[in-house]
């Protein structure tokens, strides 16, 4: 048995579900797979979502109407240890600036949101339906396989089926994930009564938190932690590589309990109840790691084609995997047009330039290497800056001392040579473009 | 709170077969076992004679055993089966 679509994307989530959108609005019959029991089901984010411009772009009216959970007006970067935290509080009421700069979210609720809205201009959604590989006839891709060997024909696939993309590797675009670029998260949300939410996190209204965190939260192993406030429950979670965890024999849930207990976070998630424990795959080799984006009849998008940025102090992904989506779809709707399905494809990877998503990542690619590697910023630095706190504060000393060398003293304690901090302060600079 | 208390949370619809295969010879001769830390959900044990106990019943089908292992096999389970993330 076959049927026919002028387009297939295999996904439903934001990537997906942003193509599809912008492929049934342009008039052409989609067809959006999912092969969870309904979109969001095996997805997994901390989450935070930004680029409201995009959003509104993409669906006018987003801050009024999706299923967000709050809108951040309070971003923390900390820097933990065993004991301590060093947290930087950002507070921006940018109310009376709408729409709102980030949202947290919770995947069940927004990506069922996404895809209605991909519903709503005309696309098909068929959810357990399971694609296991892509029909190829003369190096052109012209369908999907699914699991009960039904056949979908379509002159465009696109691919935005997660982290693993098995669609996107059955097509050779990508390589199977490596221990070394991919982390995993493990995050529960805990539900916590509104009242004592809003007063816990000092929230008024609808008004939302972000932490992030690095330090002893992952272990020895590289990674670090978040936390989001939500309507009525905290989204919190650990990030880690999987070589590290592997290296040090780390077990993902026993970090995340160890985060839970820390003295300055336990109080935080006090009387809350865990609702729901998740665990998903992260895509961190950033530029470098980025699958093939084309091939004739085929594009991938998303955490499939590795759009997910790691900064530290940022986790970016499901703008990004709006953002490809969208300009997959846009690209598809050309290729119909033209009825061209193989060179004008060419034309999402000019589209992912021209937005500055490519060079985003190119600009970028530094960090994996640097950062998301680098044994001394995972836990040693944290370990020094909690230090340099620690001495400021302590008036025992007399007479109290000055600045550098209080500085110089918290150096000389830790196991950080002065060298490797300057080069690092260069290697790092470098990657985030200081 | 260990992690059967965590995955309990969850809502599974089981399928009858596995959708994670392992190659019990290549278990034996493993030396390191990385997938007893490094899954989330805990679907690896030992037995007390040591050799690999394997459930597929509470993955969450996250992928992390099959780049860690080499000689798994791993896909996703059937359309609509496994794990369900409601998150709402």
């Amino acid at each position: 048995m076959s049927r026919s679509f002028d387009a297939i994307v295999v996904g439903a989530g934001p990537a997906g579900s942003a193509a599809a959108k912008i492929i049934a609005r342009g008039g052409a019959e989609v067809a959006l797979l999912e092969r969870g029991l309904f979109p969001g089901a095996k997805n997994v984010s901390g989450a935070a979502l930004y680029d409201t411009a995009l959003l509104e772009k993409l669906y006018p009216g987003f801050y009024r109407e999706a299923p967000v959970e709050r809108y951040l007006t309070r971003k923390n970067l900390g820097f933990i240890t065993e004991q301590q935290l060093l947290s930087i509080a950002y507070h921006d009421d940018n109310k009376s600036n709408l729409p709102y700069k980030g949202y947290s979210i919770q995947r069940g609720r927004l990506d069922r949101w996404l895809a209605q809205q991909a519903v709503n201009a005309g696309a098909h959604l068929f959810t357990q339906t399971l694609a296991t590989e892509v029909i190829k006839q003369n190096n052109q891709i012209t369908g999907i396989v699914l699991e009960n060997g039904e056949r979908l024909n379509a002159p465009l696939v696109i691919a935005a089926d997660g982290a693993n993309s098995l669609l996107a590797r059955s097509a050779g675009l990508k390589k199977a994930p490596h221990a070394e670029t991919t982390s995993l998260g493990v995050k529960e949300i805990i539900a916590l009564p509104q009242k004592i939410l809003e007063e816990r996190f000092q929230l008024k209204g609808n008004e939302g938190a972000s932490y992030e965190f690095v330090g002893m939260v992952s272990g020895l192993a590289n990674g670090g932690g978040f936390l989001y406030t939500n309507r009525d429950s905290i989204s919190i979670g650990i990030v880690a590589q999987l070589s590290t965890l592997q290296q040090h024999g780390l077990r993902p849930y026993d970090l995340l309990e160890s985060f839970k207990e820390h003295p300055a976070i336990a109080p935080l998630l006090r009387e809350g109840k865990t609702r729901e424990y998740g665990a998903h795959l992260i895509p961190e080799g950033g530029f470098k790691e980025l699958s093939r984006l084309t091939a004739p009849g085929i594009m991938v998008a998303g955490d499939a084609a590795g759009f997910v940025m790691v900064t530290g102090y940022l986790l970016l992904g499901i703008n990004y995997a709006l953002e490809s989506g969208m300009l997959a779809g846009e690209t598809a709707l050309e290729a119909l047009q033209n009825r061209e399905y193989s060179h004008s494809l060419q034309n999402y990877k000019n589209k992912l330039t021209q937005c500055g998503l490519l060079k985003t990542f190119s600009s970028m690619r530094g960090l994996p290497k640097n950062l998301v590697n680098n044994v001394n910023l995972q836990n040693r630095y944290p370990q020094l800056i909690c230090d340099i706190m620690h001495n400021l504060y302590n008036v025992e000393t007399k007479p109290l001392p000055k600045m550098l060398p209080l500085l110089w003293r918290s150096l000389q304690h830790s196991d950080i040579k002065l060298g490797s901090l300057l080069l690092d302060l260069i290697k790092i600079g470098g990657s985030l473009g200081i | 709170m260990n992690v059967q208390i965590k995955t309990a949370t969850l809502l599974f619809r089981e399928d009858q077969n596995s959708h994670i295969k392992l190659d019990y010879a290549a278990c034996e001769a493993c030396q390191t076992k990385p997938c007893l830390n490094i899954c989330p959900a805990q679907m690896f044990s030992l037995t007390a004679q040591g050799d690999i106990l394997f459930s597929y019943e509470g993955c969450l089908e996250c992928g992390a055993c099959s780049i860690i292992c080499s000689y798994l096999t791993w896909y996703y389970p059937r359309g609509g089966y496994g794990v369900v993330f409601r998150e709402v």
